[in-house]
């Protein structure tokens, strides 16, 4: 009997979500635009980006540095200028972002084997572009320095990136989707369920029927689960053969912390709609979760850059455990002991979010 | 008749003012667009996302312990940016680094006294975590920092002549400190303003198409023009008023320095804010709905904001169609002009251009929608 009742209510569910057209289109547009925008436009790396030159060196060496950064693929274009003055407007109006500088007598000092500067002029409006064209630049000249002095060459550091060997920026964000999206389809799917209920009325229809207030949390609630996992599972497929990131660890433990994760994003989901009156309050209230989760997972700049105490906030977040076991599921072969350690933080939040959820769905109903 | 119709009256548009002022004051979505959000986002661009790898976590293992070994862990030990953890086996961090409880391990090798004596090739190994590609490279650009001035200084206590050696000195303008804070806060203002601007301004309007009171409305004396100033006059005082909150919490709170004149800071922030206002106002008179109204502002303001307007992520590495599309997002002019002017100074190379074009902005916009207005009422 109560299988009828909730069965019936969570087809009932998944049809009031996907018939409105409005509501589909804006079910299935922001997922495409945010796939193309992951893949295309959130890269922290610098590349093709004028560089700057100064050289009031008339030797050989400054020439063969210079013909190195020509060489270099992060580099456009070389600039010259043949003042201070000019450098400073260029980097002032932003022409380019980093100047290197030769002085008067840098070959000289080479060639008599005495120590020689090059000085880097870099724009700190941007300080991490710059910081990482500054890193570029420096093992162009390290190399040159060392080539130079072939012999008693200075020892560099050797070098390895492990799971993502060229730091690609697609291969660390595009897994990411699979958890931001279903979160977003999610949020909008149950989020929006309590308050179109609300606004055409309907709620009190609901309420009038044999469901408990449980019941009626039940069947919205997996509606949201099956939309998710659904979402999550065709994610998973684009990521692995549209963007050919193949998956290094378990499947399964991907997907048991994506349900754990989504149940407790449903708590959310349903705390905000039935906290709201319709469904453009619905959509403020997503909109106010969604930036601090997205923000404060370690998705935009890592967890541990924070302060110490935004730091609880963060690991009250799901969406700060999950990235970690998509990243580490994809990149880094986490095993099964890394990924529970991750799972069952969320299943503390979720048990919360839940749990509030149905007491405010509570209060609300009588 | 259709002279009076077309002449503003001062009377009429004051109000309108006050029409929409208590509108914007008494709607509880209002509030959270004007308010709420705004100080969410200063808060977590100014707190909560942070490029500055200032705790970097990294593994040291020594696999054979000489004095030199101990010396170099020493001198990355002392360095600020790193929080070291010792062991004598790589294996011990591998688990770690998966977890990503590391941000990196540093692997001196067995022979590493030797090939030092020897003037070999380094045995110093860095491995870093390459799904977190930004952390990475400052891992291994902190290092081999480490590693170069720990060779020279070396070789000057033993008294050798320093071999080759280029010296490399970076000179960051405008913020020596290098906190990403500096260039966050002022992107995450402009994004504010967008939101403000276009978002309240797209809700606002929407709302009287949905309630049919647009028709009742222009159906008295007022004309389009007064609509449109009424509608606006509200939102763009929000606005700076927004404005004058968030540059107080960037001076005061995020302590980051005004170089700039406040003159330019606050015209500058005016030319883009009737930007962001015709933009919420052109999707006002496309989208029926509130909620479809929320949905368009988001697309054309918000994100386009949040990803090209070179705050975040730098334009120039994206694909040529990406960086084309960023030149007609107007953040971008903004975002640019408010880092020079926060950080730099009143830069007329930048300020000009920038103004020039987001005025530009603001006249085609504008003219769209009195045109897109004028067609619906027909």
């Amino acid at each position: 009997m109560i299988w009828t009742r909730l069965s019936a209510l969570i087809v009932k569910e998944l049809l009031a979500a996907f018939r409105d057209p409005r509501a589909r289109a804006a079910l299935i547009g922001p997922p495409i635009i945010q796939l193309f925008l992951f893949a295309y436009a959130a890269t922290l790396e610098v590349s093709n980006v004028p560089i700057g030159v100064l050289n009031q060196d008339w030797g050989v060496a400054s020439t063969q540095l210079i013909s190195r950064f020509e060489r270099a693929s992060a580099f456009s274009e070389i600039r010259h200028y043949s003042s201070l003055d000019q450098v400073q407007a260029a980097i002032d109006s932003q022409q380019v972002m980093i100047v290197v500088h030769f002085g008067q007598d840098f070959s000289r000092l080479l060639a008599a084997g005495e120590p020689a500067a090059v000085q880097l002029l870099l724009d700190g409006r941007k300080s991490n572009s710059a910081q990482l064209v500054n890193g570029y630049v420096g093992t162009i000249v390290r190399q040159f320095s060392e080539d130079y002095a072939k012999g008693n060459a200075a020892s560099e550091v050797v070098d390895r990136s492990w799971y993502n060997p060229n730091r690609d920026y697609r291969n660390a964000m595009v897994p990411t989707l699979i958890g931001i999206l279903s979160m977003t389809m999610v949020l909008m799917t149950v989020g929006m369920s309590v308050a179109r209920e609300r606004e055409l009325g309907t709620f009190e229809q609901l309420l009038v029927s044999p469901l408990q207030p449980l019941e009626i949390v039940i069947g919205k609630a997996v509606p949201g689960l099956i939309v998710g996992m659904t979402q999550g599972a065709v994610m998973t497929l684009i990521v692995i053969y549209g963007f050919g990131i193949a998956m290094t660890g378990s499947v399964l433990l991907l997907f048991a912390g994506l349900a754990v994760f989504l149940v407790a994003v449903i708590g959310v989901a349903l705390f905000i709609s039935s906290l709201v009156a319709n469904q453009q309050q619905a959509m403020m209230g997503i909109m106010v979760f969604m930036m601090p989760a997205m923000l404060l997972s370690g998705f935009a700049s890592p967890v541990q850059n924070m302060p110490a105490w935004l730091y609880p906030v963060a690991m009250f977040n799901p969406l700060t455990h999950f990235m970690v076991i998509m990243r580490g599921v994809f990149l880094r072969e986490m095993p099964f002991w890394l990924v529970a350690e991750r799972i069952w933080p969320m299943v503390l939040i979720a048990a919360f979010t839940i749990t509030a959820a149905t007491w405010l769905f509570r209060r609300r109903t009588q | 008749m259709s002279r009076q119709r077309t002449s503003a009256s001062l009377r009429r548009i004051r109000a309108l003012i006050r029409k929409e002022s208590l509108q914007v004051v008494r709607d509880p979505s209002s509030l959270v667009v004007g308010f709420v959000l705004p100080a969410l986002l200063l808060l977590l661009f100014g707190f909560g996302v942070s490029f500055d790898a200032s705790r970097v976590r990294v593994g040291i293992v020594a696999e054979e312990p000489t004095p030199e070994t101990s010396m170099f862990v020493a001198s990355l030990s002392n360095t600020p940016f790193f929080h070291v953890q010792r062991a004598a086996d790589r294996r011990a961090f591998l688990d770690q680094l998966s977890a990503g409880r590391l941000d990196g391990v540093i692997v001196l090798a067995g022979d590493f006294s030797e090939r030092l004596a020897r003037g070999d090739t380094a045995g110093v190994q860095v491995i870093t975590d390459g799904s977190d590609p930004n952390t990475a490279g400052l891992v291994s650009g902190y290092v081999s920092g480490v590693w170069q001035s720990w060779q020279s200084q070396r070789a000057l206590s033993a008294g050798m002549k320093v071999q080759a050696l280029i010296t490399i000195e970076p000179r960051f303008w405008f913020n020596a400190e290098l906190e990403s804070r500096r260039f966050l806060v002022p992107g995450s203002i402009a994004l504010i303003q967008m939101m403000i601007g276009a978002l309240l301004t797209a809700l606002v309007v929407a709302r009287e198409w949905e309630r049919g009171t647009i028709e009742a409305l222009l159906s008295t004396p007022v004309g389009i023009g007064e609509f449109i100033v009424g509608k606006l006059v509200p939102n763009f005082l929000l606005g700076m008023c927004a404005m004058g909150v968030c540059v107080l919490a960037a001076l005061f709170v995020f302590h980051i320095p005004l170089r700039g004149s406040l003159f330019s800071l606050i015209a500058f922030t005016a030319v883009f804010l009737m930007v962001a206002l015709s933009i919420g106002l052109l999707i006002s008179t496309v989208a029926k709905t509130q909620f479809i109204a929320s949905q368009l502002a988001m697309l054309a303001a918000f994100l386009p904001g949040l990803y090209f307007s070179g705050f975040l992520f730098e334009t120039a590495s994206m694909p040529a169609v990406l960086r084309a599309f960023s030149t007609i997002v107007p953040a971008r002019y903004y975002v640019r002009g408010l880092q020079t002017i926060f950080l730099a100074g009143d830069i007329v190379a930048i300020l000009v251009p920038c103004t020039a074009i987001l005025l530009l902005m603001s006249t085609i916009l504008f003219a769209l929608t009195a045109f897109n207005t004028k067609q619906r009422l027909d």
